[in-house]
């Protein structure tokens, strides 16, 4: 790998520590100091350390290494988690983050805040070092390890490429990295290639390692170590465990990735289920190892037992190698490539329907055949850019600690449904809307606590972030548990800013919906955070684009909640193919109610309103498809089109199209701005014919409409 | 005696290829001084354990002075028995 390579591997490694960072030192503060989360605050600065190292980046590295120190001392106990400590921590991290990300970088500024955190590291490290007893210096003492109970060992064989050192690369970093990663059970270092005194070339790398290492952790975080120089050097790594006879403390541990022992057995017909099922009730009452029984009762050779034995490590280094980094261009193209293939596919269909013989009848079926595939294709590549909410929500934790200590606030936040999965794009932009309304939360919905104590609510406020599926879409919740927002100011602003009348009788949702227009705000007064009268149109704006809805519900003195709804992909519709004059539109099939041809009698004009349906009892806006467009349509009455009824935010209207061509999934590509500015198109579609099809913004069109 | 600087590593081990070469040349003992230094890399060490062997050959004792305890463990991991 090129040293750009390293840095880049490297940043992008690091970004992703540095918001698991933020997110554990911010939930430290919480616990009052919780070991498992200050070990693995320690192991992500110890990354961060060695990694920066490796990648060249030094002022990272020293300031790193620094940092790893103090938390060393926390970790040893030697130092106890309070406000001032995790203060500097997140401080420390937001020092690398500038130094690591930001393009304007002022070295002098930079330098002046380093001096001025090293200063404090030194100050806390004096005052946790006083005690301590000075060693002799004759001593060795080993700088103190994580200490691992591991039941895993691994053999690790390092032999460095002799030139590694123009690389930027220092072996002995890794090496460290290695040794800290698990107890050492065995190492000898591979001397054979230094030479003499006299013919040695300094810059040259001469040395190498084997090491047995003991350690809980999979053999994909020791391959992890090698990250950079896996591909050019010796670097192999063996599981040996199994030549290691201590017992594990857990049966299960032998088999806990991947297939168990005896499931394999089963598989390859040497014992029977039967069989298996007896010797793991053995197995539970004399605590041996399920091989060993199963050769004491006989009932397989230790030749077979180690050969299972065998497939089963196979099966464990197959999944330990099953997660790759890819670069998420790759994706986007492989989906435009595939885009590209359903095209081709609805041309090969259109050819079919117009041949006349036995071949039309064969190419139709292996084209079916073919759909059932590429349909498979496009789910799992979906299925790869599918990533999971809780990493994104966890960056808040530092947003909210430090939002609401700003403003003299108590706020927990609260993280429910992590693990829902939304398309990788959606999740990089829900990221400004949600800030935007965390924030609000944090301003202008917890109360301060002598109010809440005096609501009789805890003086502490929750704010929850939460997500989950339903029909097919992603929603996200803001929840607070404030003051709620009120009615009334919100009617009295409206008023005032000529957008209800007076005598309005106006209802409660109508009312909440006026906080997304632009320049209103309820609030008295400008704060730091939020109050400008700007945020949640800006909200809403950046949902949409993701063609997703936003509502609030608010309860006055309770809280407030809210919901935006989201797709779980912006790369593919399910779409309706609909024809006006010679164009054809595609309408988003999850906003299509029904489609009717309406009786001439049920269309009527209303003052206000303009031209509408009656449909079921109820009036529906009409909307000629050919007048939005400026085109010519086949049809100009409506009793002889059809009407497709779609529905956004509950609001209905009727499409009125020449007519319904049938349905398709719809591969999007995005229409620059300068194409179209119209909010009631989403983006185009390229037909099997190759034509382009504009495909509806049902949510959008409504908004232009109102 | 040579003294050892902070962050003595690849840039400076030609240097100190050659300062060792002359020092392993001159009579008496050898005094390398780690006073000052917070780390080393690879190439240091595998220098030190070189320049270490060539004195044994030539019965030239070689003293490191004042390894502080991450440097030990750095050697150590290199297999230089301290």
């Amino acid at each position: 790998m090129s040293e750009t390579g390293i840095r880049d591997v490297f940043l992008a490694e690091a970004r992703e520590i540095l918001e698991s960072l933020e997110s554990d030192i911010v939930q430290l503060e919480e616990s009052g100091g919780n070991q498992d989360i200050i070990n693995r605050i320690f192991r992500y600065i110890h990354t961060l350390k060695g990694s920066s190292g490796i990648a060249g980046i030094n002022r990272v590295y020293e300031f790193t290494h620094r940092l790893e120190n103090l938390l060393d001392d926390v970790r040893a106990g030697k130092l106890s988690v309070d406000d001032r400590i995790i203060d500097l921590i997140l401080k420390s991290i937001d020092w690398v983050q500038n130094e690591l990300y930001c393009e304007t970088l002022d070295i002098e500024k930079s330098d002046e805040k380093k001096g001025a955190l090293l200063l404090q590291i030194d100050e806390f490290m004096g005052t946790g070092k006083a005690d301590q007893v000075k060693q002799p210096a004759s001593e060795l003492k080993l700088p103190q390890k994580i200490i691992y109970h591991g039941s895993n060992y691994y053999n690790v064989r390092a032999v460095f490429k002799q030139d590694i050192f123009e690389f930027g690369i220092d072996p002995l970093m890794i090496i460290e990295d290695l040794a800290a990663s698990g107890d050492v059970v065995s190492r000898k270092v591979l001397k054979s290639r230094l030479p003499k005194f006299s013919d040695l070339d300094p810059e040259k790398c001469y040395i190498g390692w084997e090491f047995v290492i003991k350690t809980d952790k999979p053999m994909s975080k020791i391959r992890d170590v090698f990250l950079f120089v896996m591909d050019d050097n010796e670097i192999t790594i063996e599981d040996v465990t199994q030549n290691y006879s201590e017992p594990a403390d857990d049966p299960d541990i032998e088999i806990y990735e991947g297939k168990k022992l005896g499931e394999i057995m089963v598989e390859k017909k040497i014992i029977s289920e039967k069989d298996l099922e007896s010797v793991i009730n053995l197995q539970d009452s004399k605590n041996e190892k399920l091989g060993d029984i199963i050769i004491k009762k006989g009932l397989a050779s230790e030749k077979d037992v180690n050969e299972a034995l065998k497939d089963q490590e196979k099966i464990k280094k197959k999944l330990e190698f099953s997660t790759i980094r890819v670069d998420t261009n790759k994706l986007d193209n492989l989906m435009n490539l595939l885009g590209e293939i359903v095209i081709g596919q609805s041309a090969l269909s259109g050819i079919a329907e117009e041949m006349d013989d036995e071949s039309a009848f064969l190419l139709k079926n292996a084209l079916y055949a073919l759909d059932r595939t590429t349909r498979e294709f496009q789910e799992q590549i979906m299925g790869i850019r599918m990533i999971p909410v809780g990493p994104t929500f966890e960056q808040f934790r530092r947003f909210v600690r430090d939002s609401a200590h700003n403003v003299q606030k108590e706020i927990r936040l609260v993280i429910e449904g992590g693990d829902t999965e939304l398309d990788k794009t959606v999740i990089e932009r829900i990221n400004d809307p949600l800030k935007h309304m965390i924030r609000n939360s944090i301003d202008h919905g917890i109360e301060i606590p002598e109010e809440r104590i005096k609501a009789g609510k805890d003086p502490a406020g929750t704010v929850i972030l939460r997500a989950y599926h339903q029909e097919g879409n992603v929603f996200i919740e803001v929840a607070d548990d404030g003051k709620g927002v009120s009615l009334a100011r919100v009617r009295e602003k409206g008023i005032k800013q000529g957008l209800v009348r007076p005598e309005e009788d106006i209802g409660k949702d109508k009312l909440l919906s006026l906080l997304f227009l632009p320049g209103f705000s309820t609030a008295s007064a400008i704060g730091d955070l939020s109050g400008r009268g700007v945020g949640m149109d800006v909200v809403k704006t950046n949902i949409e684009e993701l063609r997703g809805t936003v509502q609030l519900k608010s309860e006055e003195g309770n809280g407030t909640v809210v919901k935006i709804k989201l797709p779980l992909t912006l790369a593919i519709i399910d779409g309706m193919l609909v024809s006006s004059g010679k164009n054809i539109y595609i309408v988003p099939l999850l906003s299509v109610v029904e489609s009717i041809q309406p009786k001439k009698e049920d269309v009527r004009t209303v003052e206000g309103k303009g031209e509408v349906i009656l449909v079921r009892g109820e009036y529906v806006s009409l909307i000629r498809l050919y007048d939005l467009f400026g085109i010519e349509a086949k049809q100009t009455d409506p009793s002889q089109a059809l009407v497709v009824i779609v529905e956004s935010a509950n609001t209905r209207v009727g499409l009125m199209v020449d007519d319904l061509i049938g349905q398709q999934q719809i591969v999007i590509k995005s229409l620059e701005n300068y194409i179209t500015r119209s909010r009631a198109v989403s983006g185009a579609a390229i037909l099997g014919d190759g034509k382009v099809a504009l495909i509806i913004d049902i949510h959008g069109l409504i908004s232009e409409l109102e | 005696m040579i003294l050892l600087d902070e962050d003595v590593g690849i840039k400076q081990i030609k240097g100190l290829y050659e300062l060792l070469k002359i020092e392993l040349d001159e009579p008496g003992e050898l005094v390398i001084d780690f006073s000052n230094v917070r780390r080393i890399d690879l190439s240091v060490a595998q220098l030190i354990i070189a320049a270490g062997r060539e004195s044994a050959a030539n019965d030239k004792p070689v003293k490191l002075k004042s390894i502080p305890d991450d440097v030990k463990y750095q050697l150590h991991l290199c297999g230089l028995k301290l």
